[in-house]
């Protein structure tokens, strides 16, 4: 019985914080801007963590964020207007995608390349040991 | 043959590789926390501390270099750099306008209050909109602006002696 009593408060913890968080964050009582909002923060670093999205973050300087960009969406600026003004105060670093620009070919295509590299070094493998038999 | 050939394309991959790692771990910006930027004039407005006026981006424009200081009562870091703004602002006259962030008014001008007030103006940020405009990830953060209001350099935590007289004066006597 007490057993049960305890898993229940324990499954109950989630709830409770995210209760918690709720309370803090005021969401946007248009449900279509909240949304709006929601997928900005998962397209915004949180500039003090390490590979976090501000969707995810619980650092203060995430939370000021979040507001901010609640506060742009409410005003009626564009997603485009929001990521480029944050762009130009942080830099592309706060964008979890970075751009595709001519800085970042490395990045974006250098994995198709040391594929590219592979396979034509399995072939040539492949065709030496064929003849050598 | 091929043996051989693949062999050396895999040392210089490694050799190319650790030249380039090697290369930036070396030429990594140690000591300083100077960031070289451009951010233009940035637009806010906020009221106040002590006065009904509001600081906008106007006060960030002049005839002379200023600097912008992003503090707060909270601040631990904020207090080991205070003395040098004060230098700053007495002795080298220099405009020192502060963004106070995530502060109530009654606990910064008691903060003031007690270390001194190098401040021409302070700008309430209690919601940090100034702040993520600036690009600010944590204070203290100053900013060095010119005379059109555009942000130049930015040293994140405290200014130190050695920052000051080797970076920010210097920077400050360019054209």
């Amino acid at each position: 019985m007490r057993v049960v009593l305890y898993a229940v408060i324990i499954l109950l913890f989630p709830f409770i914080s995210a209760h918690a968080t709720i309370a803090i964050e005021a969401p946007l009582v248009d449900i279509a801007q909240e949304e709006r909002a929601h997928a900005l923060f998962k397209q915004v670093k949180c500039v003090v963590c390490t590979g976090e999205s501000l969707a995810d973050s619980q650092a203060g300087l995430a939370f000021d964020m979040r507001r901010y960009i609640r506060k742009q969406v409410a005003e009626g600026k564009s997603n485009q207007e929001i990521l480029d003004a944050l762009v130009v105060s942080y830099g592309e670093s706060i964008l979890m995608t970075p751009p595709v620009a001519s800085y970042t070919y490395i990045l974006w295509f250098s994995p198709v390349l040391i594929v590219l590299i592979g396979m034509i070094l399995v072939v040539l493998y492949v065709r030496y040991t064929q003849k050598k038999r | 043959m091929i043996r051989r050939l693949l062999i050396c394309i895999t040392m210089l991959l490694c050799i190319v590789f650790s030249g380039v790692f090697a290369y930036h771990l070396l030429h990594k910006e140690t000591g300083t926390i100077a960031a070289h930027i451009t951010i233009p004039l940035v637009i806010f407005s906020a009221p106040d501390l002590y006065t009904d006026d509001m600081v906008t981006y106007d006060d960030l424009r002049g005839k002379h270099y200023k600097l912008v200081n992003v503090f707060g009562s909270w601040c631990v870091s904020c207090l080991a750099e205070h003395a040098l703004l004060m230098k700053l602002a007495n002795q080298y006259k220099i405009d020192i306008i502060g963004i106070n962030w995530r502060d109530s008014p009654q606990k910064a001008k008691a903060w003031l209050e007690k270390h001194g007030n190098p401040y021409t103006k302070i700008a309430q940020d209690p919601e940090g909109d100034i702040v993520i405009k600036l690009g600010v990830k944590g204070a203290p953060e100053t900013f060095l602006v010119n005379s059109l209001g555009e942000l130049l350099y930015k040293w994140q935590g405290p200014l130190t002696e050695a920052i000051i007289e080797e970076e920010l004066l210097p920077a400050m006597s360019m054209p």
